[in-house]
């Protein structure tokens, strides 16, 4: 794939908006929301990333990547026309059938948005399949918040309710949203379990906490889903890097209910 | 299946007219060999090479369908493009010869993992390629266990023929597969007539050898409590002397997980698949966060792994009892003893 | 021998001198022995002092697993006592840490021998690392399990082996090489048996770049295994814990030997004799004969 577009969202998270190189591969490529794909650098490696783009909006994908490693070092080194190697779409996807007709309340924390992403504008693009629709969204600072102009635009619309927050401290003068830990802040806001579905993704950590905000609040683990990141390697459920319990991330997930993950032996 | 299984017998020289035959059609034959002081499987001419007395050969025979390392493709980028080639090759036709059961019994095991949801084409053409010609045992080694896990030291899983040693220079044959079947009609000189003393004898090579195997672990019980305990004080005591090296796992018939790292710079190299363990912290690491941190956390995968999340994903315990870990392990590590402690706890019924 | 180690070692964690004592007890194997960790008295009777106690235990202070706060008492033979110099000279423990339980070692037997089941020590069963010791009794010890020996002079040369190498082809000895070295499969047993390979990082888990590739072929297996024996020089005081872990029987001895004899003739220095001692690649001496620096 040819990189189209490079966004820089933080100090050292950007997006990249690719195109297949070969014009007719795109009527062949589908996905669904919270698939994965691997992307290669030749000479560096391969690393898996979600498809932050939604399924919705055909002839590209998106992936945004955090600079921690390696690979993801060689992605941010790349420019605009520099290609790449693409595998995917890889895993299970969010359920959106069964999340039709309900609130939905997106949890996310720092780049844990991108795969929510993904979800999002696949619901705002058939707005009319949800009821309410709640993003909470939080990072460690300002500087930090993914899709900027994204959540701008979030903000002005009608059909649905932003709350943002920034990790105290990451504030400053012009911040007029929450202070407060993401889960903390779900807890502030108490969306109701009535009806409801709740997807989260963001920090392992984060994600820990926002689970059992969920709980107090009275989410069921059935009405709760996340995203579970492990390290994988080939994605295929062969080489058994991503394995946690009888489960391949990589093939049974990323996608998973709180039910799920209850019957999972902690270690991810 | 409803066939019946053909036997016969076969001599030493034919044994060894085998290996030519074979060779004379094409195909490569490994066996063991001594070398640098281990038995390893190499290229064999005939019978004679194979050392006359061993228990098994250092490495397991899933370098044959797993190597150690090979290519996945290659990567040229140029100004305008970036070419990639797949370097899989047809498969050369193979023979491995002299495997012990134990050995052979690994393949229907892992051959599993390997063939689910996306098939694994490198491995499974090498299955497809390669013919299996088991030596059942006759000395078992202090350190194997197979018979606990109902396996025998003249089993036939995973051969396609198997050879047991009836007297000096007579072996029983058995045709397991259709592609063992094949020998049968490719040699047909080959064969002798198997007599009812043979099979008599045969019978009692494998209670002899069985007999032999001291080593025993009752595996009732081990899975439930498994089950139940992924948090246990049992899982920092036993594993405190690992120093979490790769050497059980590297040797280890079952053990099949797999890196896959680029070699080579950013205009020219190669994608590599090379073997990997879950013993290593690397395996788990990533860069903010690291599920298995400690050596009892990376051990009790190993486990799990075979003797629980293997069994519920796809059926057997990903163990043959080839014992090769026990010998292996610099520290002393005895996977019977852990077996065995499970299963104490297991069968124990809870106090108060 | 077995009574006064099990006695001075449940002495010590009755006394609370020591929160743990590391040792060697029973192996699962008839005439083996392995690394057990002890924190009561009452566990003292598991020690054992045998012909195959065979490890080097000093590896265990360096992984947070084993590392338990407070003084370890550890159970030493003479090749390991050096081991834990090298380790209080790169500050990773400090003396006052430890008690040296030292035992007056005769030999221990081969890896060889005991696969075949051998118990008696003698010239043949013997590992060849204890053919040319020099440290029967360790340098230093709190407590001394045994009589004090005198180590004899070794029989033969100990660079036997490595003159007969240095004597070969440079054609030759790269032969030699690849063929020894086309068994390693990176298990990495010889590092993770080796005391002094304590890096919480080793350079083959670097990725930017992959200074050391992971792969076992031929050139991932030369790499691999000469690098490791550039970071132990002057460093590995000859425990041959690494070639007793090789599964694959390479002679690692040989590298580190050659390394050290290097050592020993350019500086005049060995490892883990005296653990005041600066090291010797890790020190500027105004006098070196190199003029390069000046």
């Amino acid at each position: 794939m040819k990189i189209e577009e490079i966004v820089e969202e933080t100090p050292d998270i950007k997006t990249l908006r690719l195109v297949f190189l070969e014009e007719g591969m795109v009527n062949d490529f589908s996905f669904q929301a919270g698939q994965f794909c691997q992307l290669s650098v030749f000479g560096e490696g391969e690393a898996t990333f979600c498809i932050a783009s939604s399924p919705t909006r055909k002839g590209y994908i998106e992936c945004s990547l955090k600079k921690v490693g390696k690979v993801t070092q060689a992605l941010h080194d790349r420019e605009v026309g520099d290609v790449l190697g693409f595998r995917g779409p890889y895993g299970n996807w969010f359920p959106l059938e069964g999340m039709k007709g309900k609130n939905l309340i997106f949890v996310g924390g720092g780049i844990g948005l991108a795969p929510l992403r993904s979800l999002i504008w696949n619901c705002l693009d058939a707005r009319g399949d949800f009821s309410e629709i709640m993003i909470l969204y939080g990072a460690r600072s300002i500087a930090d918040l993914v899709y900027k102009a994204e959540l701008r635009e979030w903000e002005a619309r009608s059909d649905l309710k932003l709350v943002r927050t920034v990790d105290p401290g990451g504030e400053d003068g012009t911040w007029d949203g929450h202070i407060g830990f993401v889960p903390a802040i779900l807890e502030k806001v108490s969306p109701s379990p009535e009806n409801a579905i709740l997807i989260t993704c963001g920090p392992p950590i984060m994600i820990k906490f926002v689970l059992q905000a969920a709980d107090k609040l009275g989410f069921s683990p059935d009405q709760v889903i996340t995203t579970l990141e492990m390290k994988m390697k080939c994605g295929l459920g062969k080489c058994g890097r991503c394995n946690i319990g009888n489960i391949y991330v990589c093939k049974d997930g990323p996608v998973f209910t709180y039910r799920q993950i209850l019957s999972l032996p902690a270690e991810f | 299946m409803g066939k019946e299984m053909k036997e016969k017998a076969l001599s030493r020289a034919g044994q060894d007219q085998l290996i030519q035959g074979l060779r004379e059609r094409g195909f490569r034959v490994f066996g063991p060999r001594e070398s640098g002081g281990l038995v390893l499987f190499q290229e064999t001419q005939s019978a004679s090479d194979l050392p006359s007395r061993y228990s098994n050969s250092a490495r397991s025979i899933k370098e044959f369908f797993l190597p150690a390392q090979e290519s996945l493709l290659s990567y040229g980028v140029g100004r305008e493009e970036i070419q990639t080639r797949y370097s899989a090759e047809e498969p050369l036709p193979t023979v491995l010869f002299g495997v012990r059961p134990c050995d052979a019994a690994y393949l229907p095991i892992i051959d599993k993992v390997f063939a689910w949801e996306e098939r694994d084409q490198l491995y499974l053409s090498r299955r497809e390629k390669t013919l299996i010609i088991c030596l059942a045992c006759e000395e078992p080694d202090e350190a194997c266990f197979c018979t606990s896990l109902g396996y025998s030291p003249a089993g036939r899983e995973g051969c396609d023929l198997l050879l047991t040693p009836i007297a000096q220079d007579r072996f029983f044959a058995e045709f397991v597969s259709e592609k063992g079947e094949g020998l049968l009609r490719e040699f047909p000189h080959l064969w002798e007539e198997a007599s009812p003393s043979d099979q008599k004898r045969r019978k009692e090579v494998e209670a002899e050898a069985k007999g032999k195997i001291k080593r025993r672990v009752e595996m009732e019980g081990i899975k439930g409590w498994l089950d139940e305990h992924f948090e246990d004080p049992l899982w920092e005591e036993i594993s405190r002397r690992c120093i979490g090296c790769g050497a059980c796992y590297y040797l280890c018939p079952t053990c099949h997980c797999f890196d896959i790292v680029d070699e080579g710079n950013l205009w020219r190299g190669v994608r590599r698949r090379i073997w990997d363990s879950c013993s290593f912290g690397h395996f788990t690491q990533m860069p903010a966060h690291q599920p298995r941190e400690s050596q009892d956390r990376r051990y009790r995968q190993r486990i799990m792994h075979k003797f629980r999340y293997y069994v519920d994903r796809f059926g057997p315990i990903a163990c043959v009892g080839c014992g090769r870990c026990i010998e292996v392990c610099p520290v002393g590590i005895d996977l019977t003893e852990i077996l065995a402690r499970i299963q104490e706890r297991a069968t124990t019924p809870a106090k108060g | 021998m077995s009574q006064p180690l099990q006695d001075k070692a449940r002495e010590l964690l009755e006394k609370k001198e020591v929160a743990q004592v590391i040792g060697y007890g029973e192996g699962t194997r008839a005439g083996r022995a392995r690394p057990i960790f002890i924190t009561s008295p009452q566990e003292a009777s598991q020690l054992i002092w045998t012909l195959a106690c065979v490890n080097n235990l000093a590896v265990y202070l360096t992984r947070k697993e084993t590392r338990v706060p407070g003084r370890v008492g550890i159970v030493a033979k003479g090749c390991d006592v050096r081991a834990l110099f090298v380790l209080i000279q790169e500050k990773q423990i400090r003396r006052e840490e430890l008690f040296i339980i030292g035992l007056s070692c005769p030999g221990v037997l081969s890896k060889k021998a005991m696969a075949e089941g051998k118990q008696e020590l003698t010239e043949e069963t013997k590992a060849d690392k204890c053919k040319i010791c020099l440290v029967h009794t360790p340098v230093e010890y709190d407590f001394l399990v045994g009589e004090k020996v005198d180590s004899p002079e070794p029989p033969s040369d100990p660079y036997e082996k490595i003159k007969e190498l240095e004597s070969r082809s440079p054609e030759e000895r790269w032969e030699y090489w690849q063929e020894e070295l086309s068994r390693c499969i990176k298990c990495y047993a010889c590092r993770q048996a080796c005391p002094l390979c304590y890096c919480n990082r080793c350079i083959t888990e670097k990725s930017i770049p992959q200074w050391i590739e992971k792969s076992p072929h031929a050139r991932g297996n030369l790499a691999w295994n000469l690098m490791r024996a550039f970071h132990l020089t002057g460093r590995c005081i000859g425990c041959g814990e690494c070639e007793r872990a090789c599964p694959m029987e390479i002679p690692l001895m040989l590298l580190n030997q050659k390394m050290a004899k290097e050592v020993k003739e350019q500086f005049g220095y060995v490892a883990g004799m005296d653990f005041r001692a600066e090291p010797a690649l890790a020190t500027f001496d105004p006098k070196d004969h190199e003029d390069f620096i000046r």
